[in-house]
């Protein structure tokens, strides 16, 4: 031992003059396949990792680190606890091989006889799926300057689809993953996201998005990227569907490296034709409204529960929560009284937050309760406190707000779509447990909606917006649902009262202007509809419904003999819709009733250019004939 | 060279932990000064000209060595604030050196470096770690701040943001560099003299 030993080492060596030699530990033996296989992945040119380890230069240039940040299993990053639930992709040293690496660095870092060396990895810089069939990219590359707190933007990328496509899968590449730090990835349908834009094109602050959809057809998949993860192909009958002209929010952290950087991101999206057969579904455990951590308290706890009404397997996990959160625990308990762990997060580090898949499918008996513990300390004691002194912290989207958040992706187990049945029934044990609940009423209310009981609806969308009088989607769903079940007056009232929550919330605008046409308030209804055209210019049925309402207006006008401001009605319309006959003709007539007679002929040769059919047209034509006598 | 090397074995002698490593340091150290004696002609530190340099030949009140690797994240996220702090302290006297111990990191690796990060002071390759050593510096980043007679009076991390490696605050609470920086300037006791840096290990690239 002494004979190997050169000069730097001696002190090492007569502190362990009692311990027998150890085996030596060599690099090309013992500690590059661990490396390779466990590092490379990231630490490698334009991955995450900010070094590279793909050598023995590279991974002795950071030897003692490495022996440091694995002995405390900050590397690899992999939050949960071993033995509370089996993740595929799990990313985690066993003690034995953090200890090899230990006694290498301990030994000298050496290189060892090349002679059984593993192969050197080789990594693809390509899209790791191959080609997608589509590339999204974010509207204006992203500049993020050197200082400053971490930044949690949200980029909308639109999908220019001529058709609906099922989507397998979805690469995002982080365009500089050295800053880039993780990424979920939102479908949005109803472009709700758009409305947090302070410009077109620019994206939004927030580290959470909340969005709401038409029509009650959840996208059940964690669509999500961080460091070193491979793309998830969704396996077969679990597409989902990627409409023409839908968004998609990519929600980013993003971690200032020193000087500017910048972030352009992309998405690669893979089809398949093989079309949704199984409806997972994701089911969240939350209880935000309850978040009012006092400074200084070490263990404020947040707990929610669902029972399982129907046999189910759980597929994947996401628990989230923001800076103050410490343990984290998801759990069922099962029929038969026994636990069974689906995620422990001793230490919970919101850089490293992501999705776990597990190996096998957890089963879930019906009658099992799903738990969430989340326990949060806003004390100094936690280093990761985003307020010194701490102060009280609520629930919210900036980083100095909390939440507490676990997603469960769920399939029921059998045959065809049962999500509705689950939503429900989710949501009514919401609301026997907290009768107020935003969410529960919210969803409650869209579920009787969907199924055309607008009635049954209206309650539960009026709780929702007493709950959160600032949420104009509560406001907006309480008018429609009045409109559905027929109570016109009280709709328009409850929609201009939406859009004094926000006047910008364009849907809004649209149901009032369609109940004032349902109530024959034309000139309201043209006028609303006139501004939701200026607003979203692109808008066919609101184009549609602006024309009939000008159309119906003229004919109520002609009734009551102003032919005058029916010809202006109709001419309006013709300007939106100029290749229809029947308009063409409405025009001519009042114009002919003012003796207009020129103009009038001018409609009626139009209408029967557009429709040479078109008899009554041919009979008007041939009546003004008649009677100038020509 | 004597003023260094008596320097040298003086602060050696206030930190070590104990009886026997203390005499196998003194062995090396003495070895050290035997080696440095034979081998002077390029122990260093160097500019980036590949000249010999003395940084204990200034006049200034205060001098700082940053120690800095090119491919430490750590430090490069410090960049902005090395640079403020560096602002700070223009025309009253305080030398900020930016020393590269990495003998592997060339000159122009260096330059591009410094210039990415926009990084302040004058840059030092120290290969055989001379700084390194008389500073007592064990990781990148980290900061030495000698006064005018050139005594060590502080040694550590820029500020407390990080607690460990992937362990940091959203901001910092005690900027010891400035503070230390302040107190040799203002002739008064540096708060505390050591502190704990968080980065990348020196001892990797020796």
């Amino acid at each position: 031992m002494l004979a190997r030993c050169s000069l730097p080492c001696l002190a090492l060596v007569s502190s362990l003059s009692v311990v027998a030699a150890p085996k030596p530990v060599t690099f090309y033996q013992d500690i590059a396949p661990l490396v390779y296989r466990e590092c490379a992945p990231c630490h490698r040119p334009g991955e995450s990792g900010p070094f590279p380890l793909l050598n023995y230069e590279d991974v002795k240039r950071h030897a003692a680190q490495i022996a440091d940040v694995t002995k405390r299993r900050f590397m690899p990053p992999w939050l949960p606890e071993h033995g509370y639930g089996e993740f595929a992709e799990e990313r985690r040293l066993s003690e034995e091989q953090i200890e090899r690496i230990q006694e290498w660095v301990r030994q000298g870092s050496i290189a060892g006889s090349t002679a059984r060396a593993p192969k050197p990895p080789a990594f693809s810089s390509e899209w790791q799926l191959g080609k997608p069939d589509l590339v999204l990219q974010i509207p204006h590359p992203y500049e993020l300057g050197g200082e400053g707190p971490e930044v949690f933007w949200n980029f909308i990328l639109t999908v220019p689809l001529k058709t609906s496509q099922w989507v397998k899968a979805i690469e995002v590449r982080p365009g500089n993953p050295r800053v880039f730090h993780h990424a979920n990835v939102i479908i949005d349908r109803s472009h709700t996201a758009r409305r947090l834009e302070r410009i077109r094109g620019e994206g939004f602050p927030g580290m959470d998005v909340a969005l709401e959809e038409e029509t009650f057809d959840p996208d059940s998949h964690f669509l999500s990227w961080k460091p070193g993860s491979r793309p998830v192909v969704e396996p077969d009958g679990m597409a989902w569907r990627a409409d023409p002209g839908m968004d998609l929010v990519l929600n980013v952290h993003l971690k200032r490296s020193g000087k500017t950087e910048i972030v352009n991101p992309a998405i690669g999206i893979y089809f398949t034709d093989k079309p949704r057969t199984k409806f997972a579904m994701l089911v969240q455990l939350e209880r935000d409204s309850s978040i009012d951590v006092p400074p200084g308290e070490k263990d404020f706890v947040v707990t929610d529960d669902f029972r399982a009404p129907m046999d189910l397997t759980v597929l994947a996990v996401y628990p989230h929560a923001h800076y103050l959160a410490r343990l984290m625990e998801g759990y069922a308990t099962l029929p038969d009284g026994s636990r069974k762990w689906l995620v422990r997060i001793p230490d919970w580090d919101l850089n490293w937050q992501g999705v776990y898949r597990f190996k096998e499918p957890i089963a879930l008996p019906r009658g099992s309760v799903v738990s969430m513990r989340y326990h949060y300390d806003n004390s100094t004691d936690n280093v990761r406190n985003p307020s010194n002194p701490p102060k009280e912290v609520r629930a919210g989207n900036l980083a100095t707000d909390e939440m507490g958040h676990f997603w469960l992706q769920v399939l029921p187990v059998g045959e065809g779509d049962r999500r509705a049945v689950l939503e429900e029934s989710l949501m009514l044990q919401r609301l026997e447990k907290y009768p107020a609940d935003f969410s529960a009423n919210y969803n409650i209310g869209d579920l009787l909606l969907s199924k055309g009981d607008a009635a049954g609806a209206i309650p539960y969308f009026e709780r929702a917006w007493k709950t959160e009088p600032s949420s104009v989607v509560a406001a907006t769903e309480l008018g429609v649902a009045l409109f559905g079940a027929s109570r016109l007056p009280e709709a328009e009232q409850q929609l201009k009262r939406a859009l004094g929550v926000d006047q910008k919330y364009t849907d809004a605008r649209y149901d009032l202007a369609s109940v004032q046409a349902s109530s024959g308030n034309w000139e309201a209804a043209a006028s609303q509809f006139r501004q939701v055209l200026t607003e979203r210019p692109d808008d066919a049925k609101s184009w549609q419904h602006l024309v009939d309402v000008l159309s119906l207006w003229g004919e109520e006008l002609v009734k009551a003999g102003d032919f005058e401001r029916a010809a202006a009605r109709f001419r309006e319309a013709v300007v939106y819709r100029p290749k229809d006959a029947g308009l063409r003709m409405s025009l001519g007539a009042a114009l002919a009733r003012m003796g207009r007679m020129g103009e009038a002929r001018t409609e009626f040769e139009a209408a029967v250019r557009i429709d040479p059919g078109f008899q009554a047209a041919r009979r008007a034509l041939a009546a003004m004939e008649s009677q100038t006598g020509k | 060279m004597s003023y260094f090397i008596a320097g040298y074995s003086v602060e050696l002698g206030l930190v070590l932990p104990s009886k026997r490593v203390h005499a196998t340091f003194i062995l090396g150290a003495m070895l050290s000064v035997v080696l440095s004696a034979s081998a002077r002609v390029a122990s260093g530190p160097f500019d980036l000209a590949g000249k010999t340099r003395d940084p204990f030949a200034a006049t200034g009140h205060a001098r700082v060595f940053l120690f800095v690797r090119t491919d430490c994240p750590i430090t490069n996220r410090y960049a902005p604030e090395l640079h403020r702090i560096a602002a700070e302290f223009v025309g009253r006297g305080v030398e900020f050196w930016l020393v590269y111990p990495d003998a592997s990191e060339t000159a122009s690796a260096i330059s591009e470096h410094m210039k990415a990060y926009n990084l302040p002071g004058e840059p030092l390759r120290d290969p055989h770690h001379v700084l390194v050593k008389r500073s007592k510096a064990t990781v990148s980043p980290e900061a030495a701040v000698f006064d005018g007679a050139n005594r060590l009076l502080y040694l550590g991390r820029i500020d407390d943001r990080f607690v460990e490696l992937g362990k940091s605050r959203l901001a910092p609470q005690t900027h010891d560099l400035e503070l230390s920086i302040q107190a040799v300037l203002d002739g008064r006791p540096v708060p505390q003299a050591r502190t704990r840096a968080i980065g990348c290990y020196l001892a990797d690239i020796q």
